[in-house]
């Protein structure tokens, strides 16, 4: 009977592969028509705004204008941004209430799209009604309604923003601390969204002015003093306990090498600690800091605050530059921990790291956008804060608040003390390459400096100094906020 | 209201093909085709709806637009084309009413959505390529039978291989150029892409070179050929194609070895080749480039491929609507990039829905050919299958990105003339397979049937007797008749073997045959009325029949020196092709038996005897002897190769010392359960066929182990 098992066991291995071989095959193909259905779902969820927004895609859009009437742009407290109407003849045209204040948030959509219109385009150009509805609409052969956004910005903020500017060349960022919801974001010189079409080529031509850039996000900037928010951070990180210690005496110039810097207007501050030497802005001292810094360190830690890399936010923005390695020369080094040599930020991205200092430690991601709805009211998206990480403890975020809150005490930041709110940050006068002109001014702070509700970045070009221009615009801001 | 049609029109389109995907997944797991006429005549009625739907939103949308002389042309071209697949599928249905309908269902399908896009791209291509696929539905409507009948062109495989070896390099020296590729020429003022039909030669060049057997030099020899024609293919710079030939190689010899390995060795391979591509021609850098990154050459190289993404992308989910959208902004977009086409206009889950029934088709197919017992049938049936999979995949990922553009067309559902004849030729030769697989499925469950699958009406009467097959209930009445049948058949066997000693003439020994057919049939019957005995009876009855003949093949064996495994022959996938003919005069002989036969099936019976069965039987066994010989280097290699095959081997020499039992019990399996007599090796393979055809259904009937164990016992007390 041996022979029955060892028939059977013959029989089994002599079983015919071809079926084992087509279900293989089977299996392979199903793995790869189901990736590529994947791919081209999760192409169809994420990647739409490049789809909706990309000049090359005009002729599709066009359509897409004809089957959906674009959807409401709204402020944080319900006043319409920007809206579609009907004129006489029955065509679509773009309203935008405020003007020009909204002008580079909200953006507009004739002549290629800006802004809100553009990065919320899929979304003001789809319609999220029921099928019924939609039916509905075409029965009647009227064209569908696209979703509505709403917006985290506060008129009353942008406003003051707006106006504070003036006719000067800069930009002011408003954000919240605890959630990093963007309050305000102006940009001057501006433009009239409304007549955008009229205006396109004064207004795309203007290249003294460039009046489409959004300075806010998209306007780069050598931070100055402000950037020594960055140098004391690495120092109080890398002396926790002996920050108070520093000593140095200032003679208006510091000199490395072959290599040396200047104080601002040649001011000479005599023997400094930190606390001094941060409130008055003192170069020499920071320069002779900058030396002591252990390069890897700080590489780290420019690193963590998204230097060289594109910021997480969801609209444009620039990328901010920096210089910091252990091959540096002498002068780079000197010069880039007072924020000079070729250091740029964004505004934005000061106010980040701002905010990071106020709200002990954690960044925030910026966010233009609450919510979408769908002109039925259905949420369409919804948005919530996003933490980027600890980029400094809570300790060394302390440190760095009170060092704030000493620059508008007793330092370069005083034109804000004595406000009905208390108001820490720090100034920066930002030298630019070509000595003839007046530098950037610039003011990053926020309020109240006990429990900070507000982050505000203000940057004037060639304003003059930090302290004296772009204070004074921060705090018509905050009065507005605080009023 | 025109445009509440329009739309309303876009989510009919998706629940009709939605219901089209999801029936078509339940027919899938309908193994028998009976079972899925039911669901077959759903999938056709879901095609027709869609079809109308599609052409009545187009021709809305035309009149929405006020093209009044568009929208009259497409409702004529879209009658045009919807009684010419009524016709084709009812003729279809009439002369193949045992093809594989899913296939079927699933062509149509897809022709149909092709139509409607093509209609919508362009309507002067739309009209010609309805005149191709009507031309190619014609031809293709005689392929199944040539293929079911001819099995001549299993020793055509250098040909059909040097022909298009020799069509290519005349492509390639006289070939116009189009798009830096030497694709296609121009015969009688008709520009021929010759590289898609030779696709269907190539997988019948390869399976004849691997059928008999997949050992490593049979491979080496494919592989060695295969690569001419794909280099040809490479310096014409039709990369895509090369591709193409390149998987279908490697999933035949796959097929053929039934080991993975090749599949890892050809990827290894592809990768070589493609590093190497990548370096060699600027435009395959060029697409690479392309895939990696579209937007930064977006004016350029990138357009192509971003506008396609713009297509689906404004789409969304459920399209623009048909005749609403801008595919045309696509370049190739008729050819390559027609999914993209049907994305933006019927939405992306009408897409999805595509993809999956595309994927049903294939598995469809792969599931037939897993099935086909007939090796060369399997193994280009899978090259062909593949070639189907491979293209779809390559069309489909490369216009959403997820693989770098190949320029490869949507079977069925894209334009151009030369890509749609072979796709359906393609579609034709696989239906062909699968009338093989009904035959072996027939002739695997009704040994008893008085029926020839080589009659003229032959599908007529199998339905009947499938039919018949059905309504035999009890299970014992049914066993003894299988019984008969078996005895009959074993009977014949052995008379066949005298006989072809006593006479010269094929028909003599037939009818000799075929009268002690009758008789043992007649005994048998007596028989049945004492069912205790039966049992006994019929095997004494076949285990001396089967003993007299081994006798006489040993003795044959013998005397030429061959002490010879003629069992082992029978149960080597080597495949001796003597042991073959003789398995299929058997069948002849069996058909003969039942009295069943016309005209044309004795001429073809002649033909296949006067060439393949010579008349005495010493011939016969030099001819096996030869044939051994012949294939002898191959049972080498498998002996090195295959440990399967040479295990089997080295067990069936070890039933051979007790030659008369073992050769009972071979062809105990052989006759009882013979699904396939064309099979090479089935008489070892057939339980498998067994397992997975009839068991679920009638293990009752066929206790295939059992009963063959009980013979053996009886066998021993014999």
């Amino acid at each position: 009977m041996g022979k029955d098992s060892k028939k059977k066991t013959n029989r089994e291995k002599k079983n015919d592969p071809g079926m084992a071989v087509a279900l293989t095959t089977v299996i392979l193909f199903s793995v790869t028509f189901i990736a590529m259905i994947i791919n081209v779902f999760l192409f169809q969820s994420k990647d739409r705004n490049v789809v909706y927004t990309n000049s090359y895609n005009h002729e599709r859009m066009d359509i897409i204008k004809n089957m959906i009437s674009r959807g409401t742009i709204y402020a944080a407290d319900g006043s319409v941004l920007a809206r579609s109407v009907e004129d006489d003849e029955g065509n679509e045209k773009r309203e935008y209430p405020y003007g020009e204040i909204f002008a580079h948030p909200v953006g507009f959509c004739q002549k290629g799209v800006m802004g809100l219109e553009r990065d919320m385009q899929p979304y003001l150009m789809s319609t999220g009604i029921g099928i019924p509805e939609q039916l509905g609409n075409a029965m009647d052969d009227k064209k569908n309604p696209g979703n509505d956004v709403y917006t985290t910005l506060e008129p009353k903020i942008q406003e003051a923003a707006f106006k504070s500017l003036g006719d000067k060349k800069g930009a002011i960022i408003v954000t919240e601390v605890k959630t990093g919801r963007i309050l305000a974001m102006a940009s001057t010189p501006c433009f009239d969204p409304n007549e955008i079409e009229e205006n396109w080529d004064a207004v795309s031509k203007d290249a003294e002015n460039s009046p489409l850039l959004n300075r806010a996000s998209q306007g780069l900037y050598p931070p100055g003093s402000t950037f020594k928010i960055l140098t004391a951070a690495e120092y109080i990180r890398e002396h926790p306990k002996d920050w108070e210690d520093y000593a140095f005496k200032c003679t208006g110039k510091f000199t490395y090498g072959d290599e040396s810097v200047n104080c601002f207007h040649g001011n000479i501050h005599g023997d400094v600690d930190l606390r001094t030497a941060f409130a008055k802005s003192c170069n020499s001292s920071f320069a002779n800091i900058g030396t002591e810094l252990d390069r890897k360190k700080f590489s780290k830690m420019l690193e963590d605050m998204n230097f060289n890399e594109k910021l997480p936010v969801e609209f444009e923005s620039s990328v901010s530059r920096i210089l910091w390695d252990e091959d540096m020369t002498d002068k780079e080094m000197l010069q880039t921990s007072i924020g000079q040599s070729i250091t740029m930020m964004s505004p934005l991205h000061l106010n980040m790291i701002t905010q990071a200092v106020a709200n002990d430690g954690e960044m925030l991601c910026p966010y233009l956008t609450e919510k979408v709805e769908a002109a039925n009211g259905q949420m369409i998206a919804s948005y919530k804060v996003t933490g980027l990480g600890n980029v400094m403890t809570k300790s060394e975020a302390e440190v760095l608040q009170d060092l704030m809150r000493e620059v508008v005490v007793s330092g370069t930041g005083d034109d804000l003390n004595g406000k009905p709110y208390t108001v820490a940050g720090k100034t920066g006068s930002a030298e630019i390459s070509d000595s003839s002109t007046l530098s950037h001014a610039w003011f990053t702070g926020y309020a109240p400096a006990e429990d900070p509700e507000v982050v505000i970045t203000v940057i004037i070009e060639k304003g003059g100094s930090g302290g004296a221009v772009a204070a004074p615009v921060a705090g018509e801001v905050l009065d507005a906020y605080f009023d | 209201m025109v445009l509440f049609l329009i739309e309303t029109g876009k989510y009919i389109n998706i629940v009709l093909a939605g219901l089209y995907c999801l029936f078509s997944y339940i027919s899938l797991g309908r193994k028998d085709e009976d079972g899925r006429n039911g669901v077959f005549h759903i999938l056709e009625f879901i095609t027709l709806l869609l079809f109308i739907s599609g052409v009545t939103d187009l021709a809305l949308a035309y009149s929405y637009a006020g093209d009044e002389v568009a929208m009259r042309n497409v409702i004529l071209l879209g009658a045009a084309e919807a009684a010419g697949m009524f016709a084709f599928a009812r003729l279809m249905y009439h002369f193949y009413p045992e093809m594989n309908r899913l296939l079927f269902a699933d062509m149509e399908f897809m022709l149909c959505i092709g139509f409607v896009v093509l209609m919508r791209l362009n309507y002067r291509h739309a009209l010609r390529q309805y005149v191709i696929i009507a031309a190619g539905l014609v031809i293709s409507m005689f392929i199944p039978m040539l293929i079911h009948r001819l099995k001549l062109i299993k020793k055509m495989g250098w040909i059909c291989g040097a022909a298009g070896g020799a069509a290519l390099l005349i492509v390639y020296i006289h070939g116009s150029i189009t798009n830096g590729a030497k694709l296609s020429m121009k015969i009688f003022g008709l520009t021929f892409q010759p590289s898609e039909i030779i696709k269907i030669l190539f997988a019948f060049f390869i399976a004849g070179i691997l059928y008999k057997s997949a050992g490593f030099v049979k491979i080496a020899i494919a592989a060695a050929s295969a690569s001419v024609l794909i280099i040809i293919l490479t310096i014409s710079r039709d990369l895509g194609m090369a591709l193409i030939y390149s998987v279908m190689l490697i999933a035949m010899i796959y097929m053929a070895s039934g080991r993975i390995r090749y599949v890892f060795i050809g990827a290894g391979a592809g990768a070589a080749a493609a590093t190497a591509a990548y370096r060699l021609f600027s435009h395959v850098r060029v697409r690479f480039n392309v895939w990696r990154d579209p937007w930064t050459d977006i004016d350029n190289t990138g357009y192509q491929l971003t506008q396609s993404l713009f297509a689906i992308g404004t789409g969304n989910w459920f399209g623009l609507g048909i005749g609403r959208g801008k595919p045309t902004t696509i370049p190739d977009v008729e050819d390559d990039f027609i999914f993209s086409a049907i994305a933006e206009e019927s939405g992306l889950i009408f897409g999805i829905i595509l993809i999956l029934v595309c994927l049903n088709l294939l598995i469809a197919m792969l599931l037939m050919v897993g099935r086909v017992k007939d090796r060369f049938f399997r193994i280009a049936g899978m090259g062909m299958a593949v070639c189907y999979g491979i293209q779809t995949v390559l069309t489909i990922g490369g216009g959403t990105m997820l693989i770098p553009l190949t320029g490869v067309t949507l079977p069925l559902v894209s334009n151009g003339g030369s890509s749609a004849m072979a796709t359906l030729l393609l579609f034709a030769v696989l239906q062909g397979i699968s009338l093989i697989r009904m035959d072996e499925i027939y002739d695997g469950v009704s040994a008893e049937s008085e029926d020839t699958p080589l009659n003229n009406d032959k599908t007529e009467s199998k339905k009947e007797n499938k039919a018949a097959h059905k309504k035999e209930k009890p299970v014992k009445e049914k066993k003894n008749k299988k019984e008969q049948g078996d005895g009959r058949r074993r009977a014949g066997k052995n008379e066949i073997n005298e006989s072809a000693q006593r006479a010269s003439k094929n028909n003599d020994a037939k009818n000799i045959a075929a009268a002690g057919a009758l008789e043992v049939a007649a005994s048998a019957a007596e028989v049945t009325a004492a069912e205790e005995a039966v049992d006994e009876v019929m095997e004494e009855t076949m285990v001396e029949a089967m003993g007299t003949a081994t006798g006489a093949f040993a003795t044959s064996a013998d005397e030429t020196g061959f002490s010879g495994d003629i069992e082992s022959d029978a149960g080597d996938p080597v495949g001796d092709e003597e042991y073959d003919e003789e398995d299929f005069n058997e069948e002849d002989f069996d058909d003969e038996a039942a009295e069943y036969s016309d005209g044309e099936d004795e001429k073809y019976d002649e033909k296949d005897i006067d060439e393949e069965y010579d008349d005495d039987e010493e011939e016969y066994a030099e001819e096996d002897i030869d044939g051994e010989d012949s294939d002898d280097d191959d049972d080498e290699y498998f002996g090195d190769e295959d440990e399967e095959y040479d295990e089997e081997d080295i067990d069936d020499d070890e039933y051979s010392d007790d030659e008369d039992e073992e050769y009972a019990e071979e062809d105990i399996d052989n006759d009882e359960y013979s699904c396939d007599e064309d099979d090479e090796y089935d008489g070892e393979d057939l339980d498998s066929e067994d397992d997975i055809e009839y068991d679920e259904k009638s293990a009752t009937v066929f206790p295939d182990e059992d009963y063959a164990d009980e013979i053996i016992d009886d066998d021993k007390k014999f």
